[in-house]
């Protein structure tokens, strides 16, 4: 068996952990049910982000005013105090994410959200890596690997986090109540396309389906009127407004999508329900989850199981985690896996046995080493290619982190006071070479300096 | 508006540096010309930074968000007021604006419209590569990037090396070396590790220095880093800087207010690089970019909407004079791209390849073929630069 397997899918065996017996039960045990949370602080959630984003404007609003001609007086009693407050929340949300990677029992669930969130990502936008993004992902992607794919699209589709981040909620249909009144007013009203080439492109069936612009059009039509619209005085929640809604029968891939019954609302279900049944969105992810966690050019070998599995049981996520988990052992020990900055700044810190809270900005860390979780730049999410990651820049990073690691222990949550060749002998196929590669440092700070940038920690 | 550390601090800015040195040995032959490009991200509002006032189209359509301005350019475009040190270049003959133009996309996306701008193509996310990266590659210039990660901007499909301050300290040497030998069957590792420990340690110094003075990446350090860095002989010629926030849906200010502050912002840039690059100012060109302009209309909220055409504004010895270079196509409602926008009379994309065959001393044709893939562009060089 190779050891390398419990960071391929994890975050590696922590100093006081024993090796499962069978590594891949573990692993498969995993997958079967929704975590309790290890975090026993306050969870965050979208609503009350949503509350703060609403007080927060009108608050704004309120002392624009007050400041109008004492722009110092605003930066210092309004603007600061409130950013402070803003970016804590990021840090919250994302020791939330840690604690749970670091102190808890299901590593592996973990990793799939964290493969999950970035395949459904919510980019980087108005407090959205603040407030939004990690709370999406523990409402709507986290609660939901349980279930089936299709499930998972919809609640995804019809997030709040996800119908903001790719404007869906502004795009109004041409022949829509809505666009009349607007027209009359001397307003154009727009169609927003960007959420529906994302659900085609990014979500489902990928470019490999070969949809046209008139697909994209035709989805953007079942999609208006999925918005997110609050009564006034209050903060929006998701709704389906029928009056931004496109009248009529739209022509995707060839079939027709109709009014079911009072509303149009079911439309977009029932385009789901067929997008995720194409084949190529069962071949465009199972290669894109052997992409994340075998290789960067996975082989029909190793993609063909998980799509049988995924026809098999009808888009079954846990089954379909499952047969992975099973390819990804199979293929362990003859691949390697360029760990990206998050994972790898994670594994390193659990090997090391560091409970991760004592971090206060969190978020500084990320940033420095080059990748900020909750902030992707684009809707495709954080690339799973080696080379997208390997650059000077990107490895000082990782180098000048390894040193503060070593040096500033108490900072990151651990104490050196474990067996550090028990650790590498738990954790790496290739021991002795490791072992021999350390025997030069004069103390275990070396050695930790050594380890955390070495290419077996820098690959799983 | 994002929230992060140099945000909070700054409120805007990001650095990229690059191309040095060169081994294009005519573009060394001219002495070294820098090409200085700053991303406003959101879009710019082209009708509040040089508002039209020859008829009052304008007037009418914001009668709350007017930009009461005595900068005057001629006889019908103006200047915003918070762009005041610009005016003082425009003075000097050291600034000029191109005005209705847009890199040719009309889908009001930001996403789309700054990967577009970056990419220099025609349909969102279908290249991972950016216009400068590839014209840096045509004209044979070696790329160092100071950024973290690469903005597509700038990538190209060599690998660059790239550089971006930190105040950690990294390990020391014979640890670097220890590391590397770690590499020897990871050849990426290892080629990638051989550029870190043989990187130049004059660049490392100077970047650490500027930093050192404040330790936060805010604008004002950012564009010291850059003018400093940009004058130097042997220093990048090539910088790319973004602000963040032009996107002012509501209580988008007149003279005032949000988009004012991001207007001001953008004049501080242009300010603290012509201090940092000192007598270099005269051997750069500075250039703004934006995916979109706004609609000509205020909205409910006194802000503005994502539109078509905006503009460019240019600062920099190697211009050929002050002037609005536009073929001007109205804001009546009949002249509006789909009746609210300001339209384009020019491709964007015109002007960014003319200032890199400007700069680089590389055939606009070529640029043309090769960077923007063979884009229908009018070559604009001698219009706008001094060649």
């Amino acid at each position: 068996m190779t050891r390398n397997f419990f960071r391929r899918v994890g975050f590696g065996l922590r100093p006081e952990q024993d090796v499962p017996s069978d590594a891949l039960e573990w692993a498969k045990s995993q997958v079967n049910k929704v975590p309790e949370y290890q975090w026993t602080g306050h969870i965050p959630s979208t609503l009350e982000g949503r509350d703060f984003t609403f007080s927060y404007n009108k608050a704004k609003k309120k002392a624009r005013q007050k400041f109008k001609n004492d722009p110092k007086g605003y930066e210092k009693l309004f603007h600061k105090p409130n950013q402070e407050k803003i970016i804590e929340q990021e840090n919250i949300n994302l020791k939330i994410r840690y604690s749970e990677a670091l102190i808890g029992d299901n590593p592996v669930y973990d990793r799939l959200l964290w493969f999950w969130g970035n395949h459904f990502a919510i980019i980087e936008k108005f407090l959205s890596p603040e407030l939004f993004t990690g709370p999406y992902q523990r409402e709507v992607i986290r609660a939901n690997l349980t279930g089936n794919f299709e499930n998972l699209v919809r609640e995804v589709t019809t997030s709040w986090a996800m119908l903001d981040s790719l404007d869906n909620r502004t795009s109004i249909a041409p022949n829509s109540a809505k666009a009349k009144k607007e027209r009359k007013k001397g307003r154009t009203p727009t169609l927003n396309e960007n959420h529906a080439r994302e659900l085609l492109e990014l979500h489902t069936i990928s470019p490999s389906a070969k949809f046209t612009q008139n697909d994209v059009i035709n989805t953007a039509y079942i999609m208006a009127g999925w918005g997110a619209r609050g009564a006034k005085g209050s903060y929006s929640q998701v709704k389906f407004s029928q009056d931004f809604h496109e009248p009529g029968e739209h022509i995707v891939l060839g079939k027709g999508y109709k009014q079911r019954n009072t509303n149009s609302k079911l439309k977009l279900f029932d385009l789901i329900a067929d997008l995720v049944r194409q084949p190529s969105c069962r071949e465009f992810i199972s290669t894109k989850l052997c992409r994340h966690f075998i290789t960067d050019n996975p082989t029909k070998e190793m993609v063909q199981p998980i799509i049988k599995t995924w026809e098999k049981t009808d888009g079954d996520l846990p089954s379909i985690h499952k047969t992975l988990l099973e390819v990804v052992y199979e293929h362990c020990k003859n691949t390697s896996k360029l760990n990206n900055p998050e994972l790898w700044l994670i594994q390193t810190l659990n090997l090391y046995g560091s409970t991760g809270l004592e971090f206060s900005r969190i978020s500084n860390i990320l940033e420095e080493l080059g990748q900020s979780p909750f902030r992707p730049l684009q809707p495709n999410g954080w690339s799973d290619l080696e080379e997208d990651w390997v650059s000077p820049e990107f490895l000082i990073r990782r180098l000048v982190f390894s040193r503060d690691i070593a040096f500033k222990r108490g900072n990151y949550g651990f104490r050196l006071n474990f067996d550090l060749n028990d650790l590498i002998s738990k954790n790496f196929h290739d021991k002795d070479n490791i072992l021999s590669y350390l025997s030069s440092a004069a103390n275990d700070t070396e050695k930790l300096i050594l380890l955390s940038p070495s290419k077996w920690m820098l690959y799983s | 508006m994002k929230i992060s550390r140099r945000h909070f601090i700054g409120s805007s800015g990001s650095l990229f540096l690059m191309g040095s040195p060169s081994t294009n040995v005519r573009a060394q032959s001219l002495g070294k010309r820098n090409l200085i490009v700053i991303s406003l991200k959101g879009g710019m509002d082209g009708l509040a930074a040089v508002p039209y006032l020859g008829d009052d189209s304008l007037r009418k359509a914001r009668p709350n968000i007017q930009v009461n301005t005595k900068l005057k350019l001629t006889s019908e475009f103006y200047l915003h007021p918070k762009l005041s040190s610009i005016y003082q270049l425009w003075k000097e003959n050291k600034a000029s604006v191109i005005h209705a133009t847009s890199i040719p996309y009309t889908g009001r996306s930001h996403f789309e419209g700054q990967n577009l701008m970056e990419t220099g193509g025609d349909s969102p996310f279908e290249y991972g590569t950016g216009w400068l990266g590839r014209g840096i590659d045509v004209a044979g210039l070696e790329g160092l990037a100071i950024s973290l990660p690469m903005p597509i901007l700038l990538r190209s499909n060599q690998n660059p090396d790239n550089f971006y301050p930190t105040t950690r300290p990294l390990p020391s040497d014979d640890k670097l070396d220890m590391i590397l030998a770690s590499y020897s069957d990871a050849p990426l590792l290892s080629q990638t590790m051989k550029k870190v420990i043989n990187r130049p340690i004059n660049l490392m110094e100077g970047i650490v220095a500027g930093q050192n003075k404040n330790k936060s990446a805010d604008t004002e350090t950012l564009t010291h880093i850059a003018g400093e860095e940009l004058s130097r002989n042997d220093g990048p010629r090539i910088a790319v800087l973004e602000i963040v926030g032009f996107d002012t849906h509501a209580s988008q200010g007149g003279e005032d207010g949000q988009h004012a502050d991001k207007l001001g912002s953008l004049d501080r840039v242009f300010s603290n690089l012509k201090k940092g690059l000192g007598d270099a100012f005269d051997n750069t060109l500075i250039l703004t970019l934006t995916e979109f302009g706004r609609t000509i209309e205020q909205n409910g909220g006194y802000g503005t909407e994502h539109g078509y055409g905006s503009a460019i504004i240019a600062a920099g010895g190697l211009l050929k004079k002050a002037q609005v270079y536009t073929d001007w196509p109205g804001l009546k409602k009949k002249d509006l791209f789909e009746g609210r926008d300001l339209n384009v009379t020019l491709d964007a994309r015109s002007v960014y390849c003319a200032a890199m065959a400007a700069c680089f001393d590389t055939d606009f044709e070529k640029l043309r073929r090769e960077a923007f893939f063979g884009a229908n562009l009018k070559d604009v060089t001698t219009d706008l630069f001094n060649v």
